[in-house]
């Protein structure tokens, strides 16, 4: 949902719910939303997404998972 | 001292920035331009563990004080927070206020976190999650276009109730 939080710059809010019992897919996604909307704000502001390594973060997660 | 173990993450706020951790630090720590990005506060903080951090008025008035825990530079700035100069605000606890930089590809992760020592409730937490996301969104665009948003800010229904309500009833001596 957007709506005018001033006068100047939208507020996005997104809402992902009903997991049940899949805890380890709100883990995931947890992490996954921040990028993709972080990469949303800066396309619509300069015209270039970000380009998260996301194998940087699943190696990291795999590495910490695996201690 | 602050024992930073008795204390429990109750918000975090991740960003991705397209900047040099560097970059980032410098935003966090430069009153040049948390001005800009941070509802005017200028920061001011001595760059040591126990050093001072805090958050001035444009006519130099505290608003924020505390004590820096951690300075490591570019990677992680932790230091306590009082709100001063409203009404009650500075008998609430201390929190703890925690960024973490790290690379992540071509840009960098930033990751807020508050952390408090006390079963704080919903209604007081309300207003850092109200408000990292716009210092933080802000500060973003600082740093990807040269521009910080304008932003109106106003405390969550409740909030200002909330916290008189936990500094007359003091919560956080029944639960030590």
């Amino acid at each position: 949902m957007t709506r005018p939080h001033s006068s100047v710059s939208p507020r996005l809010t997104v809402v992902h719910n009903e997991f049940g019992d899949g805890r380890k897919i709100f883990g995931l996604v947890s992490k996954g939303w921040p990028a993709a909307l972080s990469s949303l704000k800066s396309y619509l502001e300069t015209g270039c997404g970000l380009q998260p390594s996301w194998d940087e973060e699943a190696a990291k997660r795999a590495a910490a998972e695996a201690q | 001292m602050t024992d930073a173990a008795s204390f429990v993450p109750k918000t975090v706020y991740v960003t991705y920035i397209a900047a040099a951790p560097e970059q980032i630090w410098q935003a966090l720590t430069d009153p040049a331009f948390t001005r800009h990005y941070f509802s005017g506060f200028a920061v001011d903080v001595e760059p040591r563990a126990d050093g001072h951090f805090r958050l001035l008025y444009p006519d130099g008035r505290v608003h924020i004080a505390g004590r820096v825990l951690e300075w490591s530079p570019p990677q992680r700035f932790a230091c306590t927070w009082v709100v001063k100069g409203m009404q009650g605000f500075d008998q609430l606890p201390e929190c703890i206020v925690t960024y973490e930089i790290e690379q992540a590809g071509g840009s960098c992760k930033l990751t807020m976190t508050e952390s408090h020592s006390w079963d704080v409730s919903e209604a007081i937490l309300a207003g850092g999650r109200a408000g990292w996301p716009a210092i933080l969104s802000s500060l973003k665009s600082l740093l990807e276009t040269g521009n910080a948003l304008a932003i109106a800010m106003a405390p969550p229904p409740d909030f200002m109730e909330a916290v008189a309500r936990a500094v007359a009833e003091k919560p956080w001596l029944r639960s030590r």
